[in-house]
């Protein structure tokens, strides 16, 4: 039984994973850039849920879950735009400055986020608000529960990344959004305005990215600076293990390691769980670069 | 025993055939040119023999010693008891081991076979002279130890290192350009000098990728002499070429390919009026 | 003031080196304790940068992961000398090898790897390091509280207590690292960093073996890192998981690529803007990852280069960018 519990809390965790790990696919197939600032985007969508949720229940003057949906909107907004400022500032000048001076630089900003965040807020942990969140939840057969809140983390979720990939493979953006992941050349010869495509990852990226933020803050109850760092990392980890560049493999990647590591925390030491997601990663790059759903690229001299 | 030798060599990228069952030596002191149209798998040839990637199948042998073959996939070395110990720095394992593993790029340079590049590969940043001396590094020794303690051997290791690398810019006739950065240098100087670095390796085999690819006619013509040279230094050559004078005038024999598969092996003027050859080039320029 | 400039060029540089040797040994003669600690820091850090800088500047590989060396040198110097009394002196060599070790056992498998890959690799390897320390490996390494308990290095009689002596003490190890990788860079085993730098397949095919060049850019590397430890762990007599911290390594790394890739001066330079300005001054120490961050992005835009850049780095960074922009922009 202990095993189908740990499985349901293994799921959401794997689906905010999934969430967050979007974001990282998304830039580096556009830019094969690996986005280290995302993770603290993410970070700052749970600070900005914070004070959106103090603002708005100040303004009703009493607590409501319905006070939830501006904020959500509010977060999604603000951290899409910081995304967008951080390409323009930090990314877009080194395009065409080899692959390793945007790295370096995307830390620069996960360090500027990390510390503005800790020096805004304070480095204490946060507390959400009480009862914001429904209570109530499930017994399925055997005695596994299932809460109400992760039945809603799940559905929206899962919401959100099947847009993503109907966004992706149904429109006419995203048909452009993939072919910039091929090549940018090609696309702008074909009449793609590849400045504004690469806008618009940054704008969905960070945008998920946010709101994955507030649903965990949500979810936690609590959080400090720390969580960007952690998570983003976590999320970066999925993304590999799926095959980064792949939207279906962010997902995939998600929920297998939120799946491995809570069992492993169950069954072997909640202390080592972050080593085996570190393992995880080490082993994957070792063996299989390309990941569990991405294509083998073909060696070329 | 030919000095190379080529058995059922072949090379599939994904779907394509790059090479298809590729036959032909390279016999000791002798130029031997590599022809066909473009896409031929002439520099895919020359990078399995290199070591650069492996054959899907066939082998190559140097000097009798087999240097290259399909690399065992991982189910196969699992299988290998002898992998399971190749990690073990005993000196009779890792030498059988060394029979059954694919040789990396340097260790077919130790054995002496030395190569140019089609796209000129010079180390563009640093000087003349240390291009050449790059050369000598598998011939050298000296290591952390020498480099922090500088015992006497080291130093005269460095003075070798120099004195060896001037004498083969002399032979290119470079030594003028010694402290010039390599990418400054003219382009004709550029291909000379990644053969003044090849020879530097102390190759009995050289590999020339398209050595006269961008020179002038003076230029080739002085070329055709350097290499002839070479090889009466007792240096065997291997070259692809598609300017036909240079393959005619040098070569003592030509292997043709198209399309992956060799089409004709013989002397210049047996391949000139080879039917085969005649289609496969017209018909490359038919369309 | 171009007379001036060519006038002091032909002086020879033993003078230089000499003057500013006398300076470093005068200078901290009139500060404080706290001063000269902070010295001593810097003096520190220097020898980490140059260690990295091995690999990150000669080598041109991606290292982030660096402070697990430097956690594994202290760890050693600790362990050996709270359980088998070893005096701290003589642990030193004793971490070397162990950083070494180490620094062969992780990059080995991961050598294959490029660019932000390997990046990200070094940064789990460093991570897998930290979370082992935390989490007590071995029921030796005392848990998030470290180890304490460490004695007092003791040379010829003398116990060495005060931060000037250690100032001392790493100022001497600094000067012999400096004087080992100068002639490390101009050897054979330095070039051929440099040909690897420059074009690995040409290297490879020049008879250059690639996998064990770099992997004894990383053993050196590595083992230094782990002697900076120790000297850390024999004035603080503390030592802790927070060493392996990956913010540790970010900075060791900012050190070397702000500074200038694979230049000595630029080592200075970046530890100077990295750990001196901030531990001296109480806002930056606030603001210092927002500092460390800032200071990255700014300087891969202004001046990818870094502030005081070997000539040779420069001018391959500034061929790269040639290239990119001659060649098309692409994204992949």
């Amino acid at each position: 039984m202990q095993f189908l519990q740990q499985l349901v809390n293994g799921i959401t965790i794997g689906a905010f994973y999934a969430l967050v790990a979007l974001g990282y696919t998304m830039v580096y197939g556009v830019l094969k850039l690996i986005n280290f600032a995302h993770g603290d985007l993410f970070m700052w969508g749970a600070y900005l849920g914070l004070t959106g949720l103090t603002v708005a229940l100040a303004a009703l003057g009493y607590t409501t879950p319905w006070a939830i949906l501006p904020v959500v909107i509010f977060v999604m907004t603000s951290v899409a735009l910081m995304g967008v400022l951080v390409e323009r500032i930090a990314y877009r000048p080194l395009r065409s400055a080899g692959r390793l001076a945007p790295v370096i630089s995307a830390l620069g900003v996960a360090f500027i986020l990390e510390s503005l965040a800790r020096n805004v807020y304070g480095a204490s942990w946060k507390t959400y608000p009480q009862g914001l969140t429904p209570s109530g939840g499930l017994v399925l057969a055997g005695g596994v529960r299932v809460s109400l809140m992760q039945i809603i983390v799940l559905v929206a979720s899962f919401l959100l990344m099947a847009g993503l990939y109907l966004f992706v493979h149904r429109t006419r953006v995203g048909t452009a959004m993939r072919a910039v992941s091929l090549d940018h050349d090609v696309s702008r010869l074909m009449g793609v305005d590849v400045d504004r495509i690469i806008m618009i990852v940054f704008l969905i990226g960070p945008g998920l990215g946010g709101v994955a933020g507030l649903i965990v803050a949500l979810y936690y109850g609590s959080f400090d600076f720390t969580l960007g760092w952690i998570f983003g990392l976590k999320a970066f980890i999925a993304a590999i293990l799926g095959g980064i560049g792949n939207i279906p493999g962010a997902m995939l990647g998600g929920m297998l390691l939120g799946i491995i590591e809570t069992l492993g925390a169950g069954y072997m030491s909640p202390q080592w769980k972050d080593v085996i997601a570190y393992i995880i990663l080490i082993l994957i790059l070792i063996f299989r670069p390309t990941g569990l759903l991405g294509e083998r690229v073909a060696e070329k001299l | 025993m030919a000095l190379l030798e080529l058995r059922g060599l072949t090379k599939q990228f994904g779907g394509l055939v790059a090479v298809d069952h590729v036959d032909f030596d390279v016999n000791e002191g002798e130029i031997l040119g590599l022809i066909g149209p473009n896409g031929a798998g002439k520099t895919t040839i020359f990078n399995m023999i290199t070591g650069i990637y492996p054959p899907t199948e066939g082998e190559i042998f140097f000097r009798g010693e087999r240097i290259a073959h399909p690399s065992l996939t991982w189910k196969e070395r699992l299988a290998t008891p002898l992998w399971w110990v190749s990690w073990l720095p005993v000196s009779a394992i890792k030498k059988r081991w060394d029979g059954m593993r694919t040789l990396r790029p340097h260790e077919i340079t130790e054995r002496g076979i030395a190569r140019t590049f089609q796209t000129i590969r010079l180390f563009k940043n640093l000087t003349v002279l240390e291009n050449v001396m790059a050369g000598l590094h598998h011939r050298t020794r000296a290591g952390v130890w020498g480099a922090i303690a500088r015992p006497p051997s080291q130093q005269q290791e460095e003075a070798y290192i120099v004195a060896e690398a001037e004498k083969y810019l002399a032979f290119m006739g470079l030594s003028d350009y010694r402290d010039e950065l390599a990418k400054n240098l003219p382009y004709g100087h550029q291909r000379r000098l990644e053969i003044a670095r090849a020879l530097a390796a102390e190759p009995s085999l050289l590999i020339l990728d398209e050595p006269a690819a961008g020179l002038n006619e003076q230029e080739t013509l002085e070329l055709m002499d350097t290499i002839r040279q070479i090889r009466d230094s007792g240096i065997t050559i291997l070259l692809i070429e598609h300017d036909m004078k240079v393959v005619m005038g040098i070569c003592e024999r030509i292997v043709v390919l198209d399309y992956g598969k060799k089409i004709a092996e013989g002397t210049p003027e047996e391949v000139q009026n080879n039917p085969r050859v005649i289609e496969a080039y017209l018909g490359e320029e038919e369309v | 003031m171009t007379a001036l400039r060519e006038r002091l060029q032909k002086v020879n540089p033993l003078w230089w080196q000499l003057g500013l040797l006398v300076l470093a040994i005068l200078f901290p003669l009139p500060l404080g304790d706290y001063h000269r600690s902070v010295l001593w820091r810097t003096g520190l850090y220097i020898i980490l940068g140059l260690s990295l800088n091995i690999i990150v500047g000669y080598a041109g590989l991606f290292q982030l992961g660096h402070a697990a060396f430097y956690a594994l040198g202290a760890y050693t110097t600790a362990l050996l000398n709270i359980h088998f009394g070893v005096p701290i002196l003589l642990t030193l060599p004793v971490a070397i090898l162990v950083g070494a070790v180490f620094g062969y056992l992780i990059t080995r498998p991961i050598l294959h790897l490029r660019g932000d890959y390997l990046c990200i690799v070094t940064i789990a390897f460093g991570e897998v390091v930290r979370l082992a320390l935390v989490n007590n490996i071995f029921g030796i390494t005392g848990g998030a509280n470290g180890l304490s308990g460490i004695e007092r290095p003791v040379l010829f009689g003398l116990v060495l207590r005060q931060p000037i002596y250690h100032y001392y003490l790493v100022l001497f190890f600094l000067v012999f690292t400096i004087f080992a990788v100068r002639r490390l860079e101009n050897s054979r085993l330095g070039r051929a960093w440099m040909y690897i730098r420059e074009d690995e397949v040409a290297a490879e095919a020049m008879g250059i073996d690639t996998v064990r060049v770099k992997l004894l850019a990383f053993i050196i590397g590595s083992g230094w890192a782990a002697l900076a430890g120790s000297l850390y762990a024999a004035k603080i007599t503390v030592v802790s998981p927070d060493q392996a911290k990956f913010l540790e390594s970010v900075i060791m790394f900012c050190i070397v690529v702000l500074g200038g890739t694979g230049s000595i001066p630029g080592v200075f330079v970046g530890t100077l803007g990295m750990v001196t300005l901030p531990e001296l001054s109480r806002a930056l120490k606030d603001w210092r990852d927002a500092w460390l961050g800032l200071a990255m992005v700014t300087m891969m835009i202004a001046r990818p280069e870094g502030l005081w850049p070997s000539r040779r780095i420069r001018m391959e960074i500034r061929a790269a960018k040639e290239e990119a922009s001659v060649a098309p922009a692409a994204g992949n």
